[in-house]
């Protein structure tokens, strides 16, 4: 087969030998698995769950197609849309920062040369490897306003207990903490980053007089700022789906203050039997990330330095 | 001299044919295994069963059943009754659980303690009135009229009445707290009013204002459910035949202010803190504890306490749950019985029958009784029921008789979705963002929407 280039000459194109043909099969063998298990596990649930957001769907009777139904009644009629909606960017915004900030500043301390640095390290990691069933009963059993364990000791002072969970007021502070509380593996991750922030700079920021502050400034946050974009938006993704702590701690009271967005979708897909109402949800919950990744990416050009050629 | 090696190509490609062959043979079809299966292990499911037809998967949501189905299948009875049936159990199946398997093609054969009438109304489980018919066990004589009127829905018959079916609303109090408190025992109050004094004396706090027991949580158990709350104010919520919601009726606005005045006099957070504890729902945790001293529950609730918690139990009494001060001679009870109820898509209709005929026999209705404490309404056992077996359990067997108004429960599709808003309003109001009245309002509003959004209303 030929074909015209550029300069007008033809050059001759040819078809894949036979090697190349059984080198290009090998390849997709594979990576069939992999391929299988993408287009059953990913590609066809999600292209099920697009069509069911079309659809009036209880799980039990077949699908029936309404249209844009599910999403139009989400935006203006649903009695808990925009509550859920307004928890999560609180939980989301206020959180991810928070947990973000903490875990650096943590991961600088744990880079520091101090005796017992692997133990302390260790001991941050813990939270990521607690199952989150065991996380929500250590909490609750610290927490509660009655029985729990830091309120036992304000009422042995007869002093009044604090409501972590079972005030509206401090709900979502308290969950946010709880976040924060399990930020180990983002603290690792800061750790291997300041790690390769190279000491020759630190040493010559010394030499031109810079101090602790200046050096952290000038030299750590900005060599980090990769990573710190890594984990902000891991850190969004993750916190936009939180479930699991808020399902066990307070089920979304008081008074749905922390009913997130996927407790909602849960509910409404599992409790309501509306799972076309829960997948509209779900696709307007991945709208949103796309939107706030998008928005961080193109952002990053201003803050975030990669030392290499842009 | 020629030598033969493998070399690093050729062992890849051995390696990703090997793979896919191990991969696509874990894929195939089990085999079925050999031998026949026998019961559940206290509290997991069966063993595999021999074959096909000779196994009924029984679902179901309470997790204090197991017991007393390891038992029953033990009997010369059940043996004699099912052959050699297998019956493969299991305990604590939420309602996601039960759906995911409806919406996979792969549930159980029957289930029992899901949204029946909606699960029904759906077109997920099938009508038993023809089975029925054929029954020498199951028999409309055999049991008391409700409960066998209570196991029609749109004119057919949804489950098998069998299981866990009698009498729901009574106030349970802690006779040992009220005396401690200077009221009496033995005059219970059975007006909101009465209650409301009882809530008083027996809530307590230390000197900091901390909540350390409260008297009635009305929110909690059957005290929670919209249909007792509008019930006790004089109001049927939702008209089965036509359709109809009330919850905007001024008297359900009345017993959503009463509800919250509970709650307020304890402390809106100090509420929610004691709920928490005992699992966000969980009924009478609270009360076997210790911490809630008075509980609108239904006849289970003296039978399970002292079961579960024989230090609180021996304390146990009950009366009629509360009315408003206008109908404070009425003396409402409440039928909900439960079912076992055979899905469409199960594999053993025959079976699941047969187990919920078992049920409905003296042996079955026996066991349960002693191992868990609930009742049937079978006509034979009812009478060689003891009724101080559990302290509190003679005012629930008397009351079946002196009651004055009768109510059936949750025969809304959408009972549970107005049960949530009811909880988030009642606490509102509570927390005075909401006006009561408003809230009956909003009640309405989210009840009709939800209604014709999941395409009920035609």
């Amino acid at each position: 087969m030929a074909v015209a280039t550029a300069s007008g000459n033809q050059r001759q194109v040819r078809g894949m030998s036979r090697q190349e043909k059984r080198n290009q099969l090998l390849g997709l063998l594979f990576i069939a698995p992999w391929l299988i298990g993408f287009i059953g596990l990913a590609v066809i649930p999600l292209g099920m769950s697009l069509y069911y957001s079309l659809t009036r769907y209880d799980l039990i009777s077949a699908p029936r197609f309404i249209g844009l139904g599910n999403y139009v009644r989400l935006f203006t009629n649903d009695p808990d849309f925009w509550k859920v909606i307004g928890n999560t960017f609180y939980y989301v915004l206020l959180g991810v920062p928070i947990g973000a900030s903490v875990a650096f500043l943590i991961a600088n301390l744990l880079n520091t040369d101090i005796k017992g640095r692997a133990i302390f390290r260790s001991i941050i990691y813990i939270p990521t490897i607690v199952p989150a069933v065991c996380t929500a009963m250590v909490w609750l059993f610290l927490l509660n306003t009655q029985f729990g364990a830091i309120n036992g000791l304000l009422k042995a002072f007869e002093w009044p207990t604090i409501p972590f969970l079972s005030s509206p007021g401090l709900s979502k502070p308290t969950l946010i903490m709880i976040y924060v509380w399990a930020q180990g593996s983002a603290v690792v991750i800061y750790l291997a980053a300041l790690q390769d922030v190279p000491r020759s700079l630190y040493e010559a920021a010394t030499v031109d007089g810079a101090n602790a502050w200046h050096k952290f400034w000038n030299i750590t946050i900005p060599l980090c700022t990769p990573v710190i974009l890594f984990n902000s938006i891991i850190g969004f993704i993750g916190a936009f789906q939180e479930f699991t702590l808020p399902w066990l701690l307070t089920q979304g009271g008081p008074a749905k203050s922390t009913e997130l967005y996927v407790m909602n979708l849960y509910r409404n897909a599992f409790v309501q039997l509306s799972m076309g109402k829960a997948s509209a949800m779900a696709w307007i919950l991945l709208v949103i990330i796309v939107v706030f990744t998008a928005i961080l990416f193109s952002t990053s050009a201003r803050w975030v330095y990669y030392g290499g050629e842009k | 001299m020629k030598t033969n090696h493998l070399s690093r190509r050729q062992f890849l490609q051995w390696s990703a044919m090997a793979s896919g062959a191990l991969a696509l043979s874990a894929c195939a079809p089990a085999a079925a295994p050999a031998g026949g299966g026998q019961a559940a292990t206290e509290g997991g499911a069966a063993a595999a069963p021999a074959t096909e037809g000779k196994v009924v998967t029984y679902w179901y949501n309470w997790s204090n059943l197991d017991p007393a189905l390891a038992q029953i299948i033990e009997t010369e009875e059940w043996k004699a009754h099912v052959g050699d049936l297998t019956l493969d159990y299991k305990g604590s199946v939420n309602d996601e659980a039960l759906l995911t398997s409806i919406a996979g093609g792969a549930p159980p054969d029957c289930h029992s303690n899901h949204d029946y009438p909606n699960l029904f109304s759906r077109g997920a489980a099938i009508p038993v009135q023809d089975m029925v018919a054929t029954s020498s066990i199951v028999k409309k004589e055999a049991m008391l009229d409700w409960a066998w009127e209570y196991a029609f829905f749109d004119g057919q018959m949804i489950g098998v009445p069998g299981i866990e079916s009698y009498v729901q609303w009574g106030m349970d109090y802690n006779t040992d707290a009220a005396t401690k408190a200077g009221l009496d025992p033995a005059a219970p109050p059975t007006t909101w009013s009465g209650v409301m004094e009882w809530h008083q004396a027996l809530t307590k706090k230390d000197n900091a204002g901390n909540l350390l027991q409260m008297g009635l949580d009305p929110g909690d158990a059957m005290g929670g459910d919209v249909d007792y709350g509008a019930a006790s104010f004089g109001v049927t919520w939702y008209d089965e035949k036509t359709k109809e919601f009330r919850l905007d009726d001024e008297r359900v606005a009345a017993y959503l202010s009463t509800a919250a005045e509970f709650i307020k006099f304890a402390g809106p957070d100090q509420f929610a803190g004691m709920r928490q504890v005992q699992g966000n729902g969980g009924w009478g945790a609270a009360f076997e504890a210790g911490v809630q001293t008075m509980i609108i529950e239904g006849y289970w609730h003296p039978g399970e306490t002292m079961i579960n918690k024989p230090e609180t139990g021996q304390f146990n009494q009950a009366t009629w749950a509360p009315q408003s001060d206008d109908r404070k001679d009425v003396k409402a009870q409440a039928v909900n019985a439960h079912f076992v109820q055979i899905l469409k898509e199960g594999k053993n209709p025959e079976g699941s029958f047969k187990l919920g005929e078992f049920f409905n026999t003296v042996t079955a209705c026996d066991i349960i009784f002693k191992q868990v404490g609930w009742i049937h309404p079978l006509k034979e056992f009812i009478p060689t029921i003891d009724a101080n077996t559990y302290p509190g359990l003679k005012f629930y067997i008397d009351s079946e008789k002196e009651a004055t108004e009768w109510h059936l429960l949750r025969r809304c599709p959408i009972h549970w979705f107005v049960k949530t808003q009811l909880d988030e309003i009642r606490d509102l109001i509570a927390r005075d963002q909401m006006t009561a009245s408003d809230g009956a309002a909003e009640l309405q509003k989210r009840a009709l929407e939800e209604f014709e959004a999941q395409g009920l209303a035609s």
